[in-house]
């Protein structure tokens, strides 16, 4: 793992799924990652490496499971960048 | 040396203490209809016979925070003259987290690329199995065949469904799958 990040180096929610996914034209932020856009167990891992990545510190897979929306995604994004705002 | 050990899990050679648990995880009722057995209840002689028959390479998927196993990941059928093969993977109901043996599937596909020249690993399932269990979808795998009404349960049909998994969309997809299970690409 990466030293970590500064809070900075965090994009939000969509420019993250935009980048590493491809995200529908039609997604909002309050679209389903899992029923709207067809996340699945594979994704998910995808996902926790890439917010790692992006954060420099491990992340836990619940806390990615447990996201619902890009809207939940993006607030999680927030915590992450918050606290290594505060620890960097 | 091929890493067989990921961030979340393990992949380890079925051994004859597997069987038990094996044969009960495969007669769950929420997954025994849909799995090899369709509902039947073999003995243990039986399952031990048909659980090799065919197999190319087999492994238990360990949970490395539990220690549990969180699954079963088989090559059978393999076709070394056309480069195909198919694949089978059952995550048993004990498995809480799903990521586990999603990564320990990543290492499996990987290992099954790695040491043979296939281009193209089959996924036989049925359409409630893949509508459950909704692994490897978007574009890795690409239904390539579908039976109407194929099997037959009673609570009615359910397609038989041919998944493709190409060795092209395991090469595009996989670095970033193998980068996140903490394990370098080949």
């Amino acid at each position: 793992m990466n030293r970590q990040a500064d809070g900075a180096s965090i994009p939000d929610a969509l420019t993250m799924l935009r980048r590493e996914f491809a995200l529908p034209s039609d997604a909002t932020m309050d679209s389903d990652l899992w029923m709207d856009l067809g996340f699945d167990s594979l994704a998910a891992i995808e996902l926790v490496g890439i917010i790692e990545e992006a954060a420099g510190r491990q992340i836990a897979d619940s806390a990615v499971l447990e996201l619902s929306t890009i809207r939940d995604l993006d607030r999680f994004l927030d915590d992450v960048r918050r606290t290594n705002s505060d620890e960097v | 040396m091929l890493q067989l050990v990921g961030k979340r899990s393990s992949l380890r050679p079925v051994s004859p203490a597997d069987y038990e648990p094996l044969r009960m995880a495969e007669m769950d009722p929420s997954i025994s209809t849909t799995w090899r057995f369709r509902g039947r209840t073999p003995s243990p002689e039986g399952h031990a016979q048909v659980l090799w028959a065919g197999v190319l390479a087999q492994f238990i998927v360990g949970d490395n925070a539990t220690q549990n196993a969180a699954g079963l990941v088989t090559c059978y059928e393999a076709d070394h003259e056309n480069g195909v093969a198919y694949l089978a993977a059952l995550r048993f109901s004990s498995a809480v987290n799903p990521l586990p043996f999603a990564e320990g599937l990543v290492l499996f596909v990987e290992y099954i690329f790695s040491q043979w020249n296939f281009r193209n690993l089959y996924l036989d399932s049925s359409s409630e199995a893949v509508r459950r269990y909704a692994l490897f979808s978007g574009t890795l795998l690409v239904e390539q065949a579908r039976l109407s009404d194929y099997y037959s349960t009673g609570r009615g049909t359910s397609d038989r469904v041919i998944l493709c998994l190409s060795r092209d969309s395991w090469a595009r997809r996989s670095p970033r799958l193998l980068r996140s299970a903490g394990v370098s690409a080949r």
